[in-house]
């Protein structure tokens, strides 16, 4: 809980746009990173993002709990994504227009980072968008089972599930790519 | 994170560059703002303080709820899962009761090829499934499956009765 938040909520319906800048460049990094990795290309991330950003500010005044803006502002962009994976019909693509993730000097060879990471996106392309949704909540957004039941609508047993094939299917491709 | 659930290094690696930081167009936030400047002021909904009394005295009742079926708690039950599956190499229990982990619950195999295990759950509802050799699901025989299409894999219903006293 940020007790920043409210304050920010506030400034925002009194018409302050400096606020909405503010909330828009805090939850930016973290929602970008989820489009992507659920959507699987920049254009689409970029435009759910926006879509996002645009519906929190016009239906701010129905958040209840503005310290948990956050976490409410992310449903709305949770539910962007299964949109855009609805119309486009297909589970995600790989980088088309180029990987846009920034590289980490001194873990890895840039070489082998980069063909690691492009595994990786191709093992999580390949995914059902549900499972694909259900482990990036649990393991990349850390989520509990509880949080994502309730984003999701989904029961805790099929979210459980869900997460436990997302891995078997991971685990299962990665290995593939490293023994092969 | 609420549930503790462990990750294999292979899994925890690949969960670490997923974690990484994504760039995105550094236009997006001018965009953003750009449409939202087009927009009319967002309005504050005017039930919502009557709203917010409505769900305190929810959430108060939901409380006490939960006070007196604590203290009626029933105590756990010892229940058997058995499957007769000859061929198979191992075989595990997955459900609600151990968080869907294929490490936590493998089942003994007699020598007549039924596979079994005893575990004591408390009173309640489980969605579980028998993972064969690792990979194949198969639904418990004896026991209902689940009509539920949120479910892709044959899953089966457990209910567990409280104890008489």
């Amino acid at each position: 809980m940020d007790d920043h938040l409210p304050v920010l909520v506030r400034r925002v319906l009194d018409g302050d746009v400096d606020a909405v800048a503010t909330l828009v460049a805090r939850f930016r990094p973290r929602f970008g990173r989820y489009a992507f990795r659920m959507l699987g290309n920049r254009e689409d991330a970029e435009e759910a993002l926006q879509d996002t950003f645009v519906r929190m500010y016009r239906r701010i005044g129905t958040c209840r709990e503005p310290a948990l803006v956050e976490a409410w502002a992310f449903r709305i962009l949770v539910n962007r994504c299964r949109t855009a994976m609805g119309k486009s019909g297909r589970a995600g693509h790989l980088l088309a227009h180029g990987d846009p993730e920034r590289h980490d000097p001194g873990v890895d060879h840039p070489a082998e980072a980069t063909a690691w990471r492009e595994e990786i996106d191709r093992a999580l392309a390949a995914l059902p968008a549900d499972q694909r949704e259900a482990f990036l909540l649990r393991h990349v957004e850390a989520l509990s089972y509880g949080e994502m039941a309730e984003l999701t609508g989904a029961g805790l047993s099929a979210l459980k599930m869900r997460v436990m094939r997302a891995c078997e299917s991971l685990r299962r491709e990665l290995e593939g790519a490293r023994d092969g | 994170m609420g549930d503790t659930e462990r990750l294999d290094p292979l899994l925890e690696r690949a969960v670490q560059a997923l974690k990484a930081p994504v760039e995105l167009d550094p236009g997006l936030d001018r965009r953003v703002l750009t449409l939202i400047g087009r927009e009319s002021a967002p309005r504050v909904l005017r039930f919502r303080r009557r709203v917010t009394w409505v769900s305190a005295l929810a959430a108060a009742a939901a409380v006490i709820l939960l006070v007196l079926m604590n203290n009626a708690t029933a105590p756990d039950s010892m229940v058997r899962f058995a499957i007769q599956h000859p061929s198979a190499q191992s075989i595990t229990i997955v459900g609600d009761f151990n968080d869907w982990d294929p490490a936590l619950t493998p089942m003994a195999r007699s020598s007549d090829g039924e596979w079994k295990a005893d575990l004591e759950l408390a009173p309640g509802r489980y969605h579980y499934s028998y993972l064969v050799n690792g990979s194949t699901w198969v639904a418990d025989p004896v026991r209902p499956a689940i009509p539920d299409s949120d479910f892709d894999a044959p899953t089966s219903l457990l209910t567990v009765q409280g104890s008489s006293p």
